[in-house]
């Protein structure tokens, strides 16, 4: 671990550097920070590196470990949650990404929805940038050559007669999309019966048939082709609006309802009636909302595999 | 006199000013304009601070504008700070290439109404204002807020001229600077006062000197802007001589590697006057600094929709 080589960008955000005796200080943080971390700590980390804001228990921690003349900044407190997170997500050189670094990715990528529209005050924007693409890259590569073949023999082919059809790792690529083709003319099957008035009610159902199909999300990194032909973009509401119009949809809550769901998963949070979580006032299209919420029931799927 | 202060309390005119411009607004901003002044309010109470303590004006995280002003003792530096500030306060905020901003919130209010009060006890007692001190805290702040509700922080380093005077003869001194290389704009003040035959050499001496020292400790950082200020122009006095001023500028860019560099002939005891020189240079000063770009992959949900 060396989180003083990305000191500079914590200077970067200063009026005056800090002192030399304090840079050991910041080390010793974010060591600190790195102990006993689960997907609901890395939740807090992520929503308080978007958000500026440190909750209190984190706080806590940190101060037992700065010595009294430590600078009580906030932007300090902010560097060394990042530089923590950064650890926790960013592989060491060239070791291959594990699952659960793309996970505690995705709960970052999900956090952002609270700066949706305003990403630029978000700090150390460098770092929270090479954080969140560790997912797609991980997921990408796992999708595309191991589950899609695994899904094709265990889901389709053997529905058929022929048992002798060999699969090779170079029909890999063709497969997928063979696998995806079929799911998809199953999933537009069924969305017949999905379309409302409402375009973010729309938005929401789809998402949540994906997430149930487990051949679509253990197959299909993005849901976007899918969604984009389904979901309109025309409607623009504050996040706020969009949840209480949702929350008048007894039908729809019923399918959406996950219980205890991750801090980073704002959406899910503000069904279940979180009043943290109804506020933003950033506006979304109903199609960046399917993806957001898609997202969301994603990440609840793979933590509670 | 009393009456005369009490007439013009700042914190008065502040909130006074506060409310004409809040209510020349439409009713939509007014509202979000009035909920957001509330809160800063409650900060009225500050002192300067110290060099050391710069960073406590990061406390929302965002980066202020790092404004350091730099010239010797007598050369009006404390006097543009008091009277930018009442500019402020009295006339409700300034335009910026148009745009208007609003005075919003100081943490250093004390620190202010003290420059604010010596300058006005000076100007109408013909009393000699107590100079900043070598010891007396330089940093101030102070929050704009623009047409559409953002907020801009500003930190100015208003420090005693012999500080400076220090520099010229101590090099380990500028060394410990951390403020001008770190200053998003750095003001050379010039006593115009000093521009004749008589006094130039002293003056033309110190600021070499000056220039030498920080140029040898790298304290002029290209990435700052520097702009040249002089001061008491409205009385020159005799032996004034305007080549000196171009002699002066002509240094300031040679060291700074310049091709150019704005200068400005100002009374600094009065910036209330809207003539184009004072609102050129509260332009300079307020400038917001450019926002961070958003770095194109945060966007990632946009960048999904878009990639396939």
């Amino acid at each position: 671990m060396n989180s003083m080589k990305h000191l500079s960008n914590l200077m970067d955000e200063l009026l005056i550097p800090l002192r030399e005796n304090e840079e050991p200080t910041l080390a010793l943080i974010v060591e600190n920070l790195l102990e006993d971390v689960d997907c609901d700590i890395v939740a807090q980390y992520s929503l308080a590196i978007i958000s500026k804001k440190v909750p209190e228990n984190i706080k806590e921690r940190i101060v037992k470990v700065a010595k009294d003349d430590f600078p009580n900044l906030n932007v300090i407190y902010i560097w060394c949650i990042t530089m923590a997170l950064y650890n926790l997500i960013i592989p060491e050189d060239g070791a291959p990404i594990q699952k659960q670094q793309a996970i505690y990715s995705l709960i970052l990528r999900n956090s952002m929805i609270i700066k949706h529209g305003h990403f630029n005050e978000i700090l150390f924007q460098d770092l929270v940038a090479e954080m969140i693409c560790i997912w797609e890259t991980f997921w990408n590569a796992q999708s595309f050559n191991d589950t899609a073949t695994t899904c094709l023999e265990n889901h389709i082919l053997s529905k058929k007669e022929d048992d002798n059809l060999e699969i090779t790792q170079n029909d890999s690529l063709a497969l997928r999309k063979l696998v995806l083709k079929v799911r998809e003319t199953q999933l537009r099957a069924d969305i017949v019966n999905v379309n409302s008035s409402n375009e973010y009610e729309t938005a929401c159902s789809l998402a949540n048939k994906m997430i149930s199909d487990c051949y679509w999300y253990e197959v299909y990194a993005s849901p976007a082709n899918f969604l984009k032909e389904n979901v309109s973009k025309k409607e623009l509401l504050t996040f706020q609006k969009i949840i209480t119009k949702l929350l008048s949809s007894e039908v729809l809550l019923d399918s959406v309802h996950y219980n205890n769901c991750n801090p980073s998963s704002i959406i899910l949070r503000a069904f279940n009636g979180d009043s943290e979580c109804k506020d933003y006032q950033s506006k979304m299209n109903p199609l960046t909302f399917a993806i957001y919420i898609y997202q969301e029931m994603l990440l609840e799927k793979l933590i509670n595999k | 006199m009393a009456e005369d202060i009490v007439q013009n309390n700042p914190i008065d005119r502040l909130l006074d000013s506060k409310e004409t411009h809040i209510s020349q607004q439409s009713s939509e901003s007014k509202s979000e304009i009035s909920e957001k002044s509330v809160r800063p309010f409650s900060t009225l109470y500050g002192d300067a601070v110290s060099d050391e303590d710069a960073n406590s004006f990061m406390s929302n995280g965002t980066k202020p504008k790092l404004i350091v002003l730099v010239g010797f003792a007598d050369y009006g530096k404390t006097s543009f700070v008091a009277s930018a500030f009442r500019k402020l306060v009295l006339q409700g905020g300034t335009t910026i290439d148009g745009s208007n901003y609003l005075l919003v919130n100081t943490l250093t209010i004390v620190g202010f109404e003290r420059r604010m009060y010596l300058r006005w006890n000076n100007e109408h007692n013909e009393v000699n204002t107590k100079r900043t001190t070598l010891t007396e805290n330089s940093l101030l702040h102070i929050q704009l807020q623009g047409e559409t509700c953002e907020n801009y922080d500003y930190v100015i380093s208003d420090r005693s001229g012999e500080v400076y005077t220090n520099y010229v003869s101590r090099k380990d001194a500028v060394q410990k600077d951390q403020l001008i290389e770190h200053a998003d704009l750095v003001v050379f003040f010039v006593n115009s006062q000093l521009l004749n035959e008589n006094c130039f050499i002293d003056l033309d001496d110190k600021y070499t000197q000056l220039l030498t020292r920080l140029k040898q400790s790298n304290k002029l950082n290209p990435k700052s802007k520097f702009i040249v200020c002089f001061t008491k122009d409205d009385d020159k006095g005799v032996g004034y001589d305007d080549s000196l001023a171009t002699d002066i500028v002509e240094k300031i860019k040679k060291f700074c590697e310049l091709d150019s560099i704005d200068e400005f002939h100002i009374n600094a005891m009065n910036l209330l006057d809207k003539d184009d020189v004072v609102q050129r240079l509260c332009g300079e000063i307020w400038r917001p600094i450019k926002r961070k770009q958003e770095h194109p992959n945060l966007n990632w949900n946009k960048n999904m929709l878009n990639k396939e």
